[in-house]
């Protein structure tokens, strides 16, 4: 294409049937259900929001402290604090149903019984885009084990979740494997229709003084700026892996950030724990976007999209 | 609410590690209520979670915030100029009740940078008393406006090692004075977490409101990390209680209400 045609580039994206006006989301846990942000952004202008991870029941969380900052992040031990999937269809829902972002409903449980059941009871809010499957979660059934570290346990979330609703599934995977491959690929397999990640990496922080660990449940996930790295190279291999649309985040806090998870694969991204700091961010990268666009000459997003060289 | 870069017209440090910064902006101090908070931006990677400070005072169109440099963010706070801007996010919380009725009498019982919401609260409301609780003199902020309060009748200061005013708690100060008289007031307060925890038991005891000012660790000051939470009553839940955001639903919360542990 000439440069003289690229006047407004095209920044829409296809995550199978559903499609975003840009590749920018929120992510879960980083943006409440949106309207915490609609002082500071435009809703309408976000290409998604994936909310708050939503239980079946109601959950007050973790003791405190629950966040540490960490140099260039922050460590987290929330415990999935949320108002339950009953609340949030009655006092969330229709706040959202109104908004531009297409929204994900991100789903959390215990069991694979809960993920379908969640599942079910979103597929019934027209408004919604889909939903997006935390498998770090443990099977408490199942002893505990993570459903996010093992390709089967994650290929039976899955397959129920897909049962339950005919709206777009997310799975979003966490990084804490030694080998993310070949649980991408078991999720694809099971009717998964995009692939999200990273989630945060679990992590640690010590109060020298007074030799006790910084939050509550002594253990957290490690987000923000310092991820990035590990973040975009899990991107670049689950890209090569599957062939459903990749949502890549972790540390995305400026338009640079955002390119390399594009350029590595990424056909969306979620911004995350950048919000905490800098609201605005998500209305910047898109902004951003357009301008790298024209100023390169790139005329669709796609276009960008995996075009790693390693020549 | 805002979020936006301001020029700092002061920054001068009024006590050792105690500073006074001062700025610009005409939108944010429209918007500015009693008892509510700004979320300030310093630094980078080091400094990656802001830093959240009460409003100490509004005047015309602009805003002040009374810090003390604890740490690595405050301290780069600290070395900014005059003529410099700083990223602020705000205001920002619930603030204290505004409508307190004219004969009610507010007393404000502040422990140590906790008399950061105060002077906005002084200036706001006529009929008050202030309790102001600090380890030392060297800790005492706006020193020569407290001394004119307490010739006044308006002020009374506790140190703990008596360098200044009674030696001893404020909030023993606070029950002494409600033990003469407890009729038609009402306390807020906003200090480290053991003297407001006395405040609420001192306030139960002489049947007295409290509205309390918390502090805590916060991760983005717009309700949307949750790590900022504590134990407040609720009926309608399972428990008892609910998790409430210090930055969201308060960071004034009813005395009462507050399950202390």
């Amino acid at each position: 294409m000439e440069l003289s045609n690229v006047n407004k580039p095209d920044l829409r994206v296809k995550l199978g049937d559903v499609e975003l006006a840009n590749p920018v989301m929120l992510a879960s846990g980083t943006c409440g259900y949106g309207d915490e942000l609609e002082d500071y952004i435009d809703l309408n202008r976000l290409g998604g929001i994936s909310v708050k991870g939503t239980t079946l029941e109601e959950r007050q969380g973790n003791p405190m402290p629950r966040i540490i900052e960490t140099y260039g992040g922050m460590i987290n031990a929330i415990g999935f604090q949320n108002v339950g999937i009953e609340r949030f269809v009655s006092e969330k829902y229709p706040y959202l149903k109104n908004i531009g972002a297409r929204t994900f409903v991100n789903i959390t449980a215990n069991s694979v019984e809960e993920f379908g059941l969640l599942a079910a009871r979103v597929d019934a809010l027209p408004e919604i885009a889909g939903v997006e499957v935390n498998i770090s979660c443990p099977n408490i059934k199942k002893g505990g084990i993570n459903m996010g570290t093992d390709p089967f346990a994650a290929a039976e979330v899955v397959a129920a979740v897909r049962k339950a609703t005919s709206k777009h599934v997310m799975v979003k995977l966490t990084p804490n494997v030694t080998d993310i491959k070949p649980i991408a690929k078991a999720c694809e397999d099971s009717g998964a229709d995009s692939i999200s990640l990273i989630n945060t990496l679990v992590g640690m922080a010590v109060d020298v003084k007074t030799r006790k660990p910084k939050i509550a449940n002594v253990i957290g996930g490690l987000s923000g700026p310092a991820i990035k790295p590990v973040a975009v190279r899990l991107t670049w291999e689950v890209a090569k892996t599957v062939k459903i649309p990749v949502v890549g985040m972790g540390g995305i806090s400026c338009l640079e950030d955002a390119l390399e998870f594009l350029i590595v694969g990424a056909s969306a991204v979620q911004v995350g724990t950048a919000n905490f700091f800098n609201p605005k961010v998500t209305m910047e990268i898109i902004d951003g976007l357009e301008k790298y666009m024209l100023d390169n000459g790139v005329a669709k997003i796609s276009d960008l999209v995996g075009t790693l060289r390693l020549d | 609410m805002f979020q936006k870069d301001v020029p700092i017209v002061e920054n001068v440090e009024s006590k050792p590690h105690n500073f006074l910064m001062t700025f610009q902006d005409a939108e944010i101090a429209a918007k500015c209520r009693v008892g509510q908070f700004l979320q300030f931006k310093a630094g980078g990677l080091e400094n990656m979670l802001r830093i959240p400070i009460s409003i100490a005072r509004v005047t015309g169109d602009r805003v002040s915030i009374l810090y003390h440099v604890v740490g690595s963010g405050t301290d780069v706070m600290s070395k900014l100029r005059v003529g410099e801007s700083i990223n602020v996010l705000g205001p920002l919380g619930n603030g204290f009740p505004q409508d307190i009725p004219a004969d009610k009498e507010i007393l404000f019982v502040a422990g140590g940078i906790g008399f950061g919401p105060f002077p906005y609260a002084m200036d706001h409301f006529s009929n008050w008393k202030l309790f102001y609780g600090v380890r030392n003199e060297a800790q005492l902020l706006l020193q020569d406006e407290i001394a004119a309060l307490e010739k006044a009748g308006k002020a009374f200061v506790a140190t703990d090692d008596g360098s200044y005013g009674t030696q001893g708690f404020v909030t023993d100060l606070l029950d002494a004075y409600l033990a003469k008289d407890s009729s038609n007031k009402v306390i807020f307060c906003c200090g480290p977490n053991p003297m407001m925890k006395r405040v609420c038991e001192v306030a139960a005891k002489h049947g007295v409101e409290s509205h309390i000012s918390m502090e805590d660790y916060m991760g983005c000051g717009i309700g949307i990390c949750v790590g900022c939470v504590r134990k407040i009553r609720d009926a309608s839940k399972p428990d008892g209680w609910e998790h409430k955001k210090v930055c969201k639903d308060g960071p004034v919360f009813k005395g009462e209400d507050i399950l202390w542990n």
